[in-house]
């Protein structure tokens, strides 16, 4: 097990290694001179040229990038250009309300999507069936902002009842925290929870369809036991893997929800940075997020193996 | 039974294909004949028409700037569907060269599939907005942009198709009679790939729209001087409580090409490959 682990953990290095690459090279291949944004709209020729010596702009491409590295892996993002604050804390500052949104949004989906996967899975082909995948196929394809905008419009304008925007802490209350995620959570929750229910169904029809199922039919186990007991624990694994391999698309509704409804997050910080040429936030944001990501595949990977001991060979 | 009698009573055993065929045929034929059907210009300021809902002289109402919201839908579409059809062409020529030079030629896969790993752990929005703000916002950078976050995806599926037939019998018997490498490759494997790579863009038309309409609406997108429907929804953004049919028009059209191309994928899998046919 401990070994499983460290291999994974030595198989992040060169992924991170290549995405340092492509998140450096991106700067180099911008047409913006980021000492001429420092510098400003008026600043003097000789103004920008000393802002390039100071930062080591004029210093070799590889020199740089290992410079850079170096920082990078001393927790030392730079500076941000546009705040002219350490891009670290920048990032700090707003990495509660993503991380509260996305994990608000895997907890719904999953508390939604499982049982409905595997209520359809149990009706495969009935009425309950066709319209859990009917939602599926239109939760994938509509743009989430459109949800987002119907429940606002809904919930929030005609009958008042949420906040049309906005984020509360969790340390300032529970109820305000609810009372402001659950519209982002719901809106961007659907695509999201859509896959999830698609897949559930999807093994959960399999689970049911196993020889394990028939005998525990033919002994005379109850429908309740047969769910939770045999079917459920089955058709969990691969809810757990859509959770690691979709955590792209998880953060893509996160980015949206958050333009929609004003909400102070990484993923509104890394858009606003990259459209203000905000080089070292775009940096720090790519690198950070990425990271995130592939320490989730990690610990998926990790309870995959705990879940299916067949993995564990 | 002939094929083509089975190819039929498959393909007409699955109603949703035949909708989402007709769905998609009927908008791309309304989007290139738009100047056909509507008079209106896409582009005509109006000021004195402003924020007009759906009637019968404007059907989805009019936007902030007095512009007919259904000939930018119908003009838009046009820009859609081809950054959709350009962003599934470019991943499936630039997959497949990838994918087979990382399975046919040993010391390029471990690169290959490094950088492939790499671009994956990116996620696909972050990387797509950075891009194209870099690339200039356009046209050509969304495409691009779209294209570098999808070709991954692809590059792996190749490379998988070719590993798995690479050990098989028939590729060791080509081999064996002294076919050299070149041809193994076209008259083997890359036929062997189209089935797959044909589902893949399928749903990459599909995908690269829906992109299209997100990198737009956070503002990375195309400019607004061209319509697309990305670039409509995110003028709407604004006036989304006052004119909803701004977003909302366009919207369901994404929606429904969406949907479209994920069941023709869905369909073509299982024409293709009738072992993976959901029976259900």
């Amino acid at each position: 097990m401990l070994a499983i682990i460290a291999k994974r953990l030595l198989l992040i290095i060169p992924v991170m290694g290549v995405v340092s690459f492509v998140v450096f090279g991106l700067l180099y291949l911008s047409p913006t001179d980021p000492a001429a944004v420092i510098a400003g709209d008026y600043a003097t020729q000789e103004a920008i040229e000393e802002i390039r010596t100071r930062l080591g702009l004029d210093q070799p491409l590889l020199f740089q990038y290992v410079h850079w590295l170096g920082n990078v892996l001393t927790g030392d993002l730079g500076t941000s250009i546009y705040e002219n604050r350490p891009v670290t804390t920048v990032i700090a500052e707003r990495f509660e309300p993503t991380i509260s949104l996305a994990i608000s949004i895997v907890i719904f989906a999953t508390l939604f999507s499982v049982p409905l996967g595997l209520f359809s899975a149990w009706f495969a082909g009935r009425l309950v069936d066709r319209l859990t995948m009917i939602f599926a196929a239109i939760g994938t394809a509509t743009p989430l902002f459109i949800f987002a905008y119907a429940l606002v419009a809904v919930l929030a304008v005609k009958l008042g009842l949420l906040p049309a925007y906005g984020f509360v802490s969790i340390r300032e209350g529970v109820g305000p925290f609810l009372y402001h995620i659950i519209l982002p959570t719901l809106s961007a929750g659907l695509a999201y929870s859509a896959i999830i229910a698609r897949v559930t169904r999807a093994s959960s029809i399999e689970a049911l369809n196993q020889d394990y199922m028939r005998t525990a039919r033919a002994k005379g186990l109850g429908v309740r036991k047969m769910i939770f007991g045999h079917a459920l624990p089955n058709a969990s694994i691969p809810v757990v893997t859509v959770i690691g391999t979709r955590f792209a698309t998880l953060l893509g509704g996160v980015v949206v929800a958050e333009t929609v409804f004003a909400i102070p997050g990484i993923g509104r910080l890394s858009v606003d940075a990259i459209l203000h040429s905000d080089f070292p936030v775009v940096q720090g944001v790519i690198l950070v997020m990425s990271l995130v990501y592939v320490m989730t595949n990690l610990v998926v990977d990790i309870l995959y193996t705990i879940l299916d001991p067949r993995v564990r060979q | 039974m002939t094929a083509l009698s089975v190819t039929l009573s498959r393909v007409a055993g699955r109603p949703t294909l035949w909708i989402a065929g007709t769905v998609l045929g009927a908008i791309v034929l309304v989007s290139l004949c738009a100047p056909l059907i509507v008079s209106a210009d896409p582009l005509r300021l109006n000021p004195m028409q402003r924020m007009l809902p759906p009637s019968f002289e404007h059907p989805f109402g009019t936007d902030m700037l007095g512009r007919d919201v259904f000939a930018r839908t119908l003009y838009g579409g046009r820009l859609s569907l081809m950054i959709g059809i350009s962003v599934a062409t470019m991943v499936t020529v630039i997959g497949l060269f990838f994918g087979l030079l990382a399975g046919f030629v040993r010391w390029t896969d471990i690169i290959i599939m490094r950088i492939v790993d790499g671009l994956q752990a990116i996620p696909a929005i972050l990387l797509a907005i950075a891009i194209a703000a870099i690339a200039g916002g356009g046209v050509f950078s969304v495409i691009f942009a779209i294209t570098v976050a999808e070709v991954p995806l692809v590059v792996r599926l190749v490379r998988s198709v070719v590993l798995t037939l690479r050990g098989q019998l028939f590729i060791e018997a080509a081999r064996a009679v002294g076919t050299p490498t070149h041809r193994i490759m076209t008259r083997h494997i890359i036929p062997n790939t189209v089935g797959a790579l044909v589902v893949q863009a399928t749903y990459i038309c599909g995908i690269s729209i829906l992109f299209e309409a997100y990198l737009s609406f956070l503002g990375a997108g195309i400019p607004p001087e061209i319509p697309s429907w990305g670039n409509i929804m995110a003028e709407g953004r604004n006036i989304v409580m006052l004119a909803p049919w701004t977003i909302l028009c366009p919207g369901i059209f994404v929606a429904l090409v969406v949907l479209s191309f994920n069941e023709l994928g869905d369909g073509l899998q299982d024409f293709l490959d009738p072992r993976t046919a959901r029976h259900l």
